[in-house]
């Protein structure tokens, strides 16, 4: 029997340094002496200059996803916003998340401390270079976010960081797309790359380029969203050294500073007005490989003693075939919703927040994983079911402040992604891979004093977009039948949660489509409720093979449902390979919907009646779960 | 009282009760949930798009509510494996100042 597995803190002779274990940036980083860090700072700034200063570095992360999204080919960059930037100290602090996915801005801070201790002698870092990397176990969800570090300098000293990151179209791995859900270990996944010099002197270094590119099946691609990066860079580089150059260094340094101080002091102004307490969540996922028909544990512990906050997952089951996640997933998971719940009003800058949180996960789990795991699906299970459980336990944390307690949120929707993952030739007779991106609408949990927002998108991603149905069908070999939101889906409660959606599609252009799937939430609900509020509805996979689509769309008769259409339905498992799908054959996928707050008994029977009249409650539910008799108030 | 959640107050003497009517539900060194009226129901219950799990999973899921004894108000839900034991998720330790 193995022994049981510890926590980081009970762990003594292990060296976390992003080889076996999740590298953990020590209190102090050694540096070379080469290199030298701007260290001066204003102490006062004119309340007039630190706005202006303050809102400036905000919108240069606004321009940095926008300067990637505009040069970027992938549908991934321009039609699902799959990027961050962030900006950050010398040291690494974090002065700002960008807008879009937050998760990626999380891991950055360890891939930025780790290129410090380790690259800073040799090969050094310098003005002009940029670093390459995408080591979940330095700081990445998973091999396919790339992130492109680069240092600005100013006068010789390193001044601070601006970094980017982008989901891949694909870095290798056995399936293309480099999701891999039969995975054993990252040995069968995309390359991993430790922070490496790819731009020097602001020169691309053609070697390591090439040496990237060779492990993807679209290098053209990856080529082109490297370019994007670079220039995402490029452009937040400039901005920053114009306001050096306009306002001083020394001013910048200190708006940074107090950006980050700032956030600190409102963040303990928080803590100051809450009870201590413990609060914890327990969630699951399911099927961990092809064929696996268990499920497996994830904790959450959040445990707050005077101006401390302290993460644990102790009890999360063990690290488990292609469902894992690291260190960095896990932390930069939960620093989303910290950030979103708590620090929302200082523009997500968690930086000053951080110095008072401590993460002490159990390496060995599964989502604490050691190398070398499979995590190349982290992102859509693992650090989902990280990140969610901490809205459920930040939100009642909150809830014993009158105000604060506004700002409580239930689990959104999406909480694991049904992915589709199809490939074959496409329209233009062109090899393709691609994941379907459509569960990215999401829905946003109730609040503690309104309902949530039906396909609102994904709470962990601000700034995010649902692609255009005509996009897809433009880059992809599908064709919509219909995207519609989904009566009853939204978690039922005093608020309700918002509504998922589902897409219904048939291969257009080709005679065959090749999928995958990867899910999990299709037995067990993941977008639980709080305080008496349901759980919002689960993945869904329908599948109708030798339908009568074809026919009736000869009739011209459009269909508003699957369930219309005759044929032989098949029941998609969770982690099912190489199946075809022929145009006769219809796939429907829905995601999770969000939880409800509250007792749904105590929901306003005119609420009710209003969510019946616009289809997003049945009459069924309105009785069997709110206890409404329709239009007849003595009834209900 | 003040709040712990929505439904689950705190009263004096530092016990858990209902929001809503203030029937006791223990001292705050235990879980409020065993104070409360248990209802557990197939993970079917929880909404209405969710489906047999048996298609997919072994291990069978549950809905559990725990409600107010007195006034049955849902004081929280739980979603767990047969075998599970109770999550303690609100252990309040000290007042708020």
């Amino acid at each position: 029997m193995n022994a049981p597995l510890k926590k980081l803190s009970e762990l003594a002779g292990v060296v976390f340094d992003g080889k076996r274990t999740g590298y953990v940036p020590p209190k102090q980083l050694t540096i070379s002496r080469k290199l030298r860090l701007h260290q001066a700072s204003k102490k006062t700034i004119d309340p007039v200059t630190f706005e202006v200063v303050r809102h400036a570095l905000w919108n240069v992360n606004e321009e940095h996803g926008a300067t990637i999204q505009r040069l970027s080919g992938s549908p991934v960059a321009m039609y699902a916003l799959d990027l961050n930037p962030s900006i950050l100290t010398a040291d690494a602090e974090f002065v700002y998340f960008g807008p879009y996915m937050q998760y990626m801005s999380g891991v950055t801070d360890t891939q930025v401390k780790w290129t410090l201790e380790n690259r800073s002698d040799n090969p050094g870092i310098a003005d002009g270079d940029m670093f390459l990397a995408n080591d979940p176990w330095v700081g990445a969800a998973h091999q396919m976010d790339v992130m492109l570090l680069c240092p600005v300098f100013w006068q010789g000293e390193l001044f601070c960081w601006v970094t980017n990151c982008l989901h891949q179209y694909d870095i290798g791995g056995i399936t293309p797309g480099s999701f891999c859900p039969s995975a054993r270990d990252a040995f069968d996944e995309g390359i991993l790359i430790p922070p490496i010099k790819i731009v020097e002197k602001n020169e691309i270094r053609r070697d390591i380029e090439e040496l990237y590119l060779r492990a993807s099946r679209k290098p053209p691609a990856v080529a082109l969203d490297f370019r994007a990066q670079l220039a995402g860079n490029t452009t937040a580089r400039d901005r920053i050294l114009s306001l050096v150059k306009r306002y001083g260094a020394d001013t910048v340094k200190g708006v940074m500073k107090k950006i980050i101080d700032d956030g600190e002091r409102a963040f303990l102004k928080k803590l100051a007005r809450l009870p201590d307490g413990v609060w914890r969540d327990r969630t699951y996922v399911e099927c961990c490989r092809p064929g696996d028909r268990g499920v497996h544990r994830v904790w959450l512990t959040l445990r707050k003693v005077g101006k401390k906050m302290v993460f644990e997952n102790e009890g999360t089951d063990p690290q488990a075939g292609g469902i894992n996640a690291t260190y960095s997933g896990w932390r930069g998971a939960i620093m989303v919703a910290l950030n979103e719940l708590m620090c929302w009003e200082q523009y997500y800058a968690v930086g000053g927040a951080l110095r008072h949180v401590e993460f002490n996960p159990t390496p060995g789990t599964l989502n604490c994983a050691d190398f070398p795991a499979s995590v190349s699906t982290a992102p859509v299970q693992c650090m989902e079911i990280s990140l969610y459980p901490a809205y459920n336990v930040l939100s009642k944390m909150l809830y014993p402040d009158p105000e604060l307690r506004r700002d409580a949120m239930c689990i959104g929707g999406t909480s694991q992604w049904p992915a589709t993952i199809f490939r074959g030739i496409d329209q233009w007779g062109e090899r393709y891979g691609y994941l379907l991106v459509d569960p990215i609408g999401g829905a946003i949990g109730a609040f503690s004093h309104a309902d949530g927002i039906s396909t609102g998108g994904q709470a962990r991603t601000p700034i995010c977009k649902l692609p255009n149905v005509e996009h897809t069908e433009q880059s992809f070999p599908v064709l919509f039948l219909y995207r519609k939101e989904i009566t009853d889906s939204g978690g039922a409660g005093k608020f309700r949660g918002g509504l998922s959606a589902e897409s219904c599609f048939i291969p257009h252009g080709t005679d065959r489509i090749t999928h995958d799937t990867l899910s999990s939430g299709n037995a067990i609900p993941t977008s639980t409720g709080m305080m008496g509020g349901y759980p919002g509805a689960v993945n869904r996979y329908r599948f109708l093979r030798n339908s009568d689509i074809q026919e009736r769309m000869t009739a011209s008769n459009l269909v508003g449902d699957i369930d219309e259409l005759k044929g032989t339905p098949e029941t998609l498992q969770l982690r099912q390979q190489d199946f075809s799908q022929c145009p006769s054959d219809v796939y429907a996928v829905l995601w999770t919907a969000a939880g409800g707050f509250g007792d749904p008994l105590e929901r306003d029977p005119a609420k009710v009646e209003a969510d019946v009249a616009n289809a997003d409650v049945s009459e069924k539910a309105a009785l069997e779960i709110y206890g409404v008799v329709l239009g007849d108030a003595r009834g209900t | 009282m003040f709040h712990a959640t929505e439904n689950l107050g705190v009263y004096p003497g530092m016990r858990y009760g209902c929001a809503k009517c203030a029937l006791d539900l223990g001292p705050l060194s235990h879980n409020y949930k065993e104070y409360c009226i248990r209802n557990v129901l197939p993970i079917e219950a929880s909404n209405p798009i969710v489906g047999d799990p048996k298609r997919f999973i072994d291990p069978l899921p549950q809905f559990r509510q725990f409600c107010c004894p007195g006034c049955g108000l849902a004081i929280e839900n739980e979603i767990a494996l047969a075998d599970d034991p109770l999550v303690r998720d609100v252990e309040i330790l000290s007042r708020p100042d």
